[in-house]
């Protein structure tokens, strides 16, 4: 009844209270509109008059429809429940509805690249570092700037995450996108499979380099037929495994304050790691498909691999890393101290053609601050898609058509639920680790590709020629590694590791002062 | 008939030839079917056989799993397909038969001008907003029907056979001062059954086959159809082995990605129905042919 | 018809008619036909040349929140990557090879195959027809397990069947040797169907008179399909060439990528423009340097098909595509 009456109130003054109510937003500084419009009372309709000081509470906003596209991994047959729900939940404290519009991973990139170019309205994104890239994104216009938005709209969201998190999320001094809080401390390892690291005691403590697993390896092709000691199919080198600091690909040094970026595959560590690949390959520790396996998780179902190798290595990562496992319990072996490596992996932001940016941004902080909504997001609706087990543990239930194993796309997964298996503290282990890891000279830093596009599209166009085959030390590097080399210089790496360090200078400079 | 004159040692010969040609064609397709019906844990120890060496339905309980999913994805491959074959035949015909009069001067400018766009096509972006904003056809059936209707290609095979037309028989009928719609129905139309069949063929088969424009067109998870689903399904290990990093990082998936065989057991149900159907259409293309030959 | 032609040439001849005067009337005087081609025509105004515009993004420094028309001119330069890249003449070099091969290969056999499922029963020939089709049904994707069963260097079949022999194992995916062979074979497999399908049907068209005179003049059945089916096949094999030759620069994607697994070992021999500008542009996403790639293809492709309609109408102008 109550949104029956609205809507009629709406339909009657719609002329005069739309133009009003989006000044009226404008205006207002109310860092409190959640709170305030969660509460029933702010029902009131409120008289235009009055606006201009009066916190805005949603209802005084015309109702809005918002567009979201996020990634899914597969199709989630009860989404339409889920919505319904959300748009319950949202439609009183928004005055909005959203469409949630799930992308399947292999289409996302090419559709919202289309999408995004053809000028298309929406309102919402999801967009990330690895998949339909944030940067380059935004460097070409394709997301709205957020900064006042978020001081208007977002106060409480912002203040949810660290200062760190946003700075991480500027392109040319402006915040572009929310992120979706997750790990970003990170250190590079590998994964061993308990039964074989008790067996031979392994301790995860003494192994301080690559070497150092060589024992282990010998002793699993000695004694265990049938298992492969290292199940890999692409690259395992940790820069920082060898004294070089690395971040967002990039290897660089610091001498005397200093920065100077490195190019990777010139580098003597690079050299030196696959040539020790090579030896493994050689030695059969490493799988001899490694290059060329077409799916690597469907093997490693099998449990064949008594160790793989991981760059996050997060808290309570185990439990997922056993499902992939076959089953097996795993140990973390990190080879590195955790770094903070940003929170570009998973980021929402608004785009461009948005219609509502204050309703968008309004709906993000819901996201990211209310456990209710965030929960039902990421895995649907209680008793019917998940049951409770603990205090913050559910039990997913695989069957009722709504499990799309996404949390991190939907928001800030430390406000939500644990999956059975997480170990209770998982979250809070996560901040902190978060909180006390180290942070790269360059941390923040967003290369901007336009002036050496054509060097970057080749440089990517030769990198799958050499890379797979020496990362995993299928060929010999004495023959290979000199021949990728040449190719990339004519390629025009000369040109862009210029391009880099100019931006980079001009990034540290901008920072120093 | 005429096969009673081949000798018949060159005859087996030319039997020979095709089983193993034949063999070689649907070999591929029986692996497949062999590896949706095994079990999977025998799949990934023993690699893949001809024959299911341990014999499971497993892969189409996952797949079958929400039936209502997969027939209505059938539904809109079936109706899209039908609907588009038949309007898309017909203005196949009519413009093809317009541009192969030879007496209609424009009729090689027209060639041009439709072979033109086979070679030069604006890109996906332009096609988009045409399409999303100009035609509005976002989340519709039509965006399918209609981005598939009429292909440069068809359109020049159609006119290959349709020159062959004899003039005379247009003649004789423009004599008779039949209208160009009369001489089309009754005249142009009969006597190209042939082709009219082979290409009715190839459009129902691109329909059938056709993911890409309901991948940008389709958001509405009611209609889409059976390939994209079978797209998806396999670009999605594509896609979780390109980032498997990335993914595992975040904690998801891995155990979540259908199994080999749940792969295979949708490629059977995608493909299977038209493999059924292709006899029943070719009865009738024989059919056809015979008629116009016998004409022609 | 030949007496519509040579009226309105006598026409110009007697009384010069202002052109666009004749042009009306002839215009006028084919009205229906024009009826005809009219939906056909608004159609593809609509759906290939109103696009067209978007062929404007090859010389556009593309920002989305400019617009198109907004956004700023930059001349040649999203073409400069491909043209720089030291493997332009690789990968060109191997879509012109490869797609020549692909298409007098799938010629041949297509015809041989037309010709001789005419020389047997109808119901034997059903049977090879459909199986000729199956290939059709899987998608590059779905044929990349089936070629990885073969060609997995410890478990595939051709390896098993090399061992058999006595013969050394091959790691196919990492030598570039095999390549030229496997990908013919494999667009050889998947394509024939159809090309023997079109041919077929312009077989059965043929005249059944012509075979019979040729009959009693004692040909034999090979005499008559050199001497009778393939003559009558010509223009329809000039289409089909004309129509393939026009894609020459545009290679087969899915083929090239799917089938050798992506494995940067074989690029030598299996990177085609296709698969370098996916890989090039993956990351960057670039819609001016992804129109800019297309539209030199299609340039190439439209000179190349000019000249071949100019070469074939020289030979024999019914034959021509326009």
């Amino acid at each position: 009844m109550k949104l029956v009456k609205k809507a009629s109130w709406t339909g009657v003054s719609v002329l005069l209270a739309a133009s009003v109510a989006v000044t009226a937003c404008g205006n207002s500084n109310n860092g409190n509109s959640a709170e305030g419009s969660a509460s029933p009372s702010a029902q009131s309709t409120g008289s235009a008059s009055s606006t201009a000081s009066a916190p805005s509470t949603a209802s005084d906003l015309p109702p809005a429809e918002l567009t979201w596209y996020y990634l899914e991994s597969t199709q989630q047959a009860d989404l339409k429940s889920v919505e319904a729900e959300v748009n319950k939940y949202i439609k009183p404290k928004l005055n909005a509805t959203v469409k949630l519009k799930p992308i399947a991973g292999s289409d996302y990139e090419q559709k919202m690249n289309t999408s995004i170019a053809s000028g298309e309205p929406f309102d919402l994104v999801w967009t990330s570092d690895w998949r339909f890239d944030f940067n380059s994104n935004t460097q070409k216009g394709a997301f709205l700037e957020l900064d006042e938005l978020l001081d208007k709209y977002g106060q409480k969201l912002k203040a949810s995450l660290p200062a760190a998190a946003w700075e991480d999320m500027k392109v040319n001094g402006k915040i572009y996108g929310i992120p979706n809080y997750q790990i970003a401390a990170k250190s590079a390892g590998f994964v061993v499979q308990k039964r074989f690291a008790d067996k031979y005691h392994l301790d995860p403590g003494k192994i301080k380099s690559y070497r150092d697993m060589e024992p282990f390896f010998e002793q699993i092709k000695q004694n265990e037929p049938g298992i492969i000691p290292f199940g890999i199919n692409s690259d395992f080198f940790e820069a920082r495994a060898y004294g070089v600091d690395y971040f967002n690909k990039m290897p660089h040094k610091t001498v005397d304050g200093k920065v100077t970026v490195l190019d990777q595959f010139t580098m003597p560590e690079y050299k030196q790691h696959v040539a020790m690949a090579h030896e493994w390959y050689e030695k059969k520790y490493i799988n001899q498909d490694a290059a060329t396996l077409k799916n690597k998780a469907d093997v490693e179902k099998t449990g064949v691999y008594a160790s793989t190798f991981d760059y996050t290595q997060k808290p309570g990562g185990e439990a997922a890393a056993k499902a992939g496992n076959g089953g097996n319990d795993v140990v973390f072996v990190p080879l590195v101290e955790p770094l903070f490596t940003g929170v570009t992996a998973s980021i929402t932001a608004v785009s461009g053609t948005s219609k509502n940016p204050e309703r968008a941004v309004m709906l993000a902080e819901l996201v990211n601050t209310d456990p209710t909504l965030y929960n039902l997001l990421a895995f649907g609706i209680e008793n019917k898609h998940y049951t409770k087990i603990g205090d913050n543990t559910i039990k997913v239930n695989p069957s009722a058509g709504y499990n799309p194993g996404m949390n991190w796309v939907m928001g800030n997964v430390t406000i939500g639920y644990l999956t059975e298996g997480q170990p209770a503290d998982t979250w809070e282990r996560t901040k902190q680790a978060n909180d006390s890891a180290k942070k790269d000279v360059l941390y923040g830093f967003k290369f901007n590709v336009e002036s050496v596009k054509a060097e970057e599209a080749n440089l990517k166009a030769v990198e799958s020629e050499f890379k797979k085959v020496l990362d995993t030390g299928t060929v010999d590097p004495d023959s290979y590694l000199p021949q990728y080399v040449e190719k990339r210089k004519k390629a025009g790496l000369d040109r862009y590791m210029a391009e880099y360090q100019r931006q980079v200078d001009e990034f540290l400079k901008s920072k120093g002062q | 008939m005429k096969s009673a004159s081949v000798p018949r040692f060159s005859k087996m010969l030319v039997h020979l030839m095709f089983i193993l040609v034949s063999i070689a064609m649907i070999g591929p397709l029986l692996l497949i079917v062999s590896i949706s019906f095994s079990s999977e844990s025998d799949l990934l120890r023993n690699g893949y056989s001809f024959w299911p060496r341990v014999f499971s339905l497993d892969a189409y309980a996952i797949v079958l799993k929400a039936p209502k999913v997969i027939a209505q994805a059938y539904g809109v491959t079936i109706l899209v397909t039908i609907a588009g074959t038949i309007a898309g035949l017909f203005l196949t015909a009519t413009t093809a038969y317009a541009i192969s009069r030879t007496n209609f001067r424009y009729g090689r400018i027209g060639t041009f001008y439709i072979f033109f766009t086979m070679l030069f096509s604006g890109g996906l972006v332009p096609s988009y907003i045409l399409m999303t904003q100009v035609l509005h056809l976002k989340d519709t059936l039509w965006a399918l029907i209609l981005s598939g209707l009429l292909t440069p290609f068809n359109i020049m095979i159609m006119k290959g056979f349709m020159v062959k037309v004899p003039g005379e028989i247009i003649e004789s009928a423009k004599v008779d001062s039949a209208r160009e719609w009369t001489i089309f129905f009754r005249i142009i139309l009969p006597l190209s059954t042939p082709a009219l069949a082979t290409l009715g063929l190839f459009i129902s088969f691109n329909y059938w086959n056709a993911w890409f424009p309901a991948m940008l067109y389709i958001d509405n998870p009611d209609l889409v159809p059976l390939q994209l689903m079978l797209v998806r399904i396999m670009d999605s290990i594509e896609f979780l082995s390109q980032n498997e990093q990335m993914l595992s990082q975040m904690g998801s998936v891995q155990a979540n990605f259908p199994a080999l065989s749940a792969r295979m057991a949708m490629v059977v149900l995608a493909a299977g129905p038209m493999l059924i159907v292709f006899p029943f259409f070719q009865r009738f293309f024989v059919q056809g042919l015979t008629v116009g030959s016998l004409k022609g | 018809m030949e007496t519509a032609i040579s009226k309105s040439k006598s026409g110009t001849k007697r009384k010069r008619v202002f052109w666009p005067v004749r042009e009306w009337r002839h215009l006028k005087q084919n009205r229906e036909i024009l009826g005809l081609f009219f939906p056909g025509f608004i159609y593809i105004l609509i759906f290939a040349y109103l696009p067209m515009f978007g062929i404007i993004l090859a010389f556009k420094r593309y920002r989305y929140d400019q617009g198109i028309l907004g956004s700023e001119w930059v001349g040649f330069e999203n073409f400069k990557f491909f043209f720089v890249s030291e493997d332009a003449w690789r990968i060109t070099r191997n879509t012109v090879l490869y797609e020549m091969g692909y298409i007098v290969l799938t010629l041949v056999f297509a015809l041989l195959f037309a010709i001789l499922l005419n020389e047997i029963g109808r119901n034997a020939s059903k049977i090879y027809q459909t199986a000729l089709f199956v290939p059709y049904f899987l998608s590059w994707v779905v044929v990349s397990y089936i070629s990885y069963a073969f060609l997995d260097q410890q478990t595939g079949y051709l390896n098993t069947i090399l061992q058999w022999f006595g013969m050394e194992p091959h790691k196919w995916y990492l030598e570039k040797e095999p390549w030229p062979v496997i990908l013919n074979v494999a667009s050889l497999w998947k394509k024939v169907g159809f090309s023997a399908l079109v041919y077929y049907a312009g077989v059965m068209g043929i005249n059944q008179e012509y075979y019979e005179a040729a009959k009693i003049d004692g040909a034999t059945r090979f005499q008559m399909a050199m001497k009778i089916t393939i003559p009558m096949l010509t223009p329809l094999i000039t289409i089909m060439l004309i129509l393939s030759v026009g894609g020459i620069f545009h290679g087969d994607f899915g083929l090239h990528y799917f089938i050798p697994n992506n494995q940067g070992m074989t690029y030598p021999t299996t990177d085609i423009i296709d698969t370098y500008v996916y890989r090039a542009l993956r990351n960057v996403g670039d819609v001016g340097m992804s129109s800019a790639v297309g539209l030199y293809q299609s340039l190439v492709g439209m000179v190349l098909v000019i000249a071949t309609n100019a070469v074939v109408r020289k030979l024999n102008k019914e034959n021509s595509l326009w």
